[in-house]
């Protein structure tokens, strides 16, 4: 038998979805009710109506709903009671990995997209029938959706590596987490800058004092560049995802 | 089907191993009984044998492959009821459909016939049933899985007299050459009269590893009135001691497990001068 086999795959991903299903079932019941009550508010208050109101609510529904999903995936494998069942089940751990990966994830994206398009037509709906005002409806294809799925997707996979690594409140370690390394980087980023271009620097200043003209990185201002570099880490971030899960088994 | 060579396994670096080194040799075709004082080791050796812990050291091949790879068609071969277990608040018959769909050789037909024998409530949600009842049923599904492996941690716990019965005769009927069953118990007289080998686990290896056939003709049990010095292994009832000796004469008795256990947590080394296959 390989590794991933499709249909062992499917069988396995429809488990893991009727499994979810129920807090799946709230999150959209949640999702309903927020964007009803947005839609509401945003007409009723001087907040300004639009794509970009739209585009907020839906970021926040995406990242809160499938980071959440994301950091609780493997819940199951820390519980004792369950953890023998699930592992025993015959499929490779790749595509254990795989099946809450893209439940949680791509599959994820596209679930809110459809269900925010038909709660948004509905929530208009009423809020015209109420209030008797008129928005335009959400525009699942406009640009900054694009950089939104992306950065769902990044942050998607820094917390499916989260969820395996850490048994508790997966999420919040992994916020903390990446706020420290933020820290650490800007740290670095000063000690470096104090250390190779002190005229820039000052003791009683954190940051720069001015913009350096050094390029560090040159050919980083290429696009492509920035592509690889983070289809890289993404890939990256999978792999240890992996890696954590088949550590965890034993 | 199980091949364990020079196994080595410790849950800290640091620690002393629990199993230093351990070999284990068990064909297809044999329902072997696994007993063993608590903390021996018994739980951790199952999983060991079904890839849910990795050895530090050793050879370890069950159905021609390493347990700690994992692959689907390793999985699909090994079947664990472990002692503890939380089922899913579905009916038996969906609980079916979802997991039974991953097993390439699952037996439906068999699965509902031996819900019927095993007298499993199939409208009842898996989460309200009993303990023996869910014991039963993952049982029955492993069974239907058509697992050549059958791996057993103490499936008698929770089990009612009743139970006990149908579990014995099921495991029977579902018993046949290719296939083996490893039951762990601590209850070593629900497994008499249904095993025909048996392993003894203590001081993290197999103290005696030897067919039920094989110990009857070299072992008897007796009543005496009085406690011999010259035996093996005595224990206090209150119609006078039962005794374990090595085997004179012609004379057939009937092998008693937990003799057999205190024997062998008491005098090993007797019975590795007895039984000497796997000292060997």
């Amino acid at each position: 038998m390989n590794a991933v086999s499709l249909r062992r795959l499917a069988r396995l991903m429809r488990n893991d979805l009727l499994s979810a299903a129920r807090p799946a079932l709230y999150g959209t019941a949640s999702l309903f009710g927020l964007t009803v009550i947005s839609c509401v508010l945003i007409h009723t208050t001087r907040i300004p109506s639009g794509p970009v109101a739209d585009l907020v609510i839906f970021g926040m529904c995406l990242i809160g709903g499938g980071l959440g999903m994301a950091s609780m995936a493997f819940q199951g494998m820390r519980r004792p009671l369950e953890r023998n069942r699930y592992l025993m089940l015959p499929v490779s751990n790749l595509e254990r990995i795989l099946s809450r990966y893209l439940l949680t994830g791509p599959l994820f994206v596209v679930y809110a997209v459809v269900a925010f398009v038909l709660f948004d037509q509905v929530a208009k709906l009423l809020v015209a029938l109420w209030l008797d005002r008129s928005s335009p409806l959400f525009n699942p294809f406009a640009p900054p959706m694009k950089w939104l799925v992306f950065s769902y997707l990044l942050a998607h996979a820094v917390t499916l590596v989260g969820a395996l690594c850490f048994r508790r409140h997966a999420l919040l370690k992994t916020i903390l987490f990446l706020l420290l390394v933020i820290l650490v980087q800007i740290l670095v980023e000063n000690v470096t800058g104090r250390i190779f271009f002190p005229g820039d620097y000052t003791w009683s200043q954190f940051g720069s004092i001015r913009t350096s003209n050094v390029e560090l990185i040159p050919w980083f201002a290429a696009s492509w560049m920035n592509f690889i570099l983070v289809a890289g880490l993404y890939t990256w971030l999978l792999y240890v995802a992996y890696q954590c899960l088949r550590d965890h088994e034993a | 089907m199980i091949d364990l060579e020079s196994i080595a396994f410790a849950y800290t670096r640091k620690g002393s191993p629990l199993f230093p080194n351990l070999s284990l040799h068990l064909p297809a075709g044999t329902l072997c009984g696994l007993l063993g004082a608590n903390g021996a080791g018994k739980s951790t050796l199952l999983r060991l044998i079904s890839g849910l812990s990795f050895p530090v050291g050793g050879r370890c091949r069950v159905l021609g492959h390493e347990p700690c790879r994992r692959a689907p068609e390793f999985l699909a071969g090994v079947f664990l009821l472990p002692e503890e277990f939380q089922l899913p608040a579905v009916e038996a018959g969906t609980y079916a459909v979802r997991f039974g769909s991953l097993y390439p050789r699952f037996d439906e037909a068999l699965f509902q016939r031996l819900l019927g024998e095993l007298q499993i409530p199939r409208q009842q949600k898996l989460g309200t049933l009993s303990l023996g009842q869910k014991k039963k049923f993952l049982l029955a599904f492993g069974l239907a899985t058509q697992a050549r492996l059958m791996i057993l941690d103490e499936p008698t716990n929770g089990l009612d007299i009743a139970s006990k019965s149908q579990f014995r005769r099921v495991l029977i009927d579902q018993f046949h050459p290719e296939r083996s069953f490893l039951i762990s118990t601590h209850q070593a007289h629900d497994l008499q009269g249904l095993i025909d080998s048996v392993m003894v686990l203590a001081q993290g290896e197999i103290l005696l590893h030897e067919t039920v056939e094989t110990m009857e003709s070299r072992l008897q049990v007796t009543l005496e009135s009085t406690e011999p010095r010259d035996a093996l292994y005595t224990e206090k009832t209150l119609e006078g001691f039962k005794v374990v000796r090595p085997r004179r004469g012609m004379q057939e008795s009937r092998l008693d497990l937990e003799l057999v256990f205190g024997m062998v947590t008491s005098a090993a080394a007797q019975v590795r001068e007895l039984f000497p296959r796997v000292a060997a």
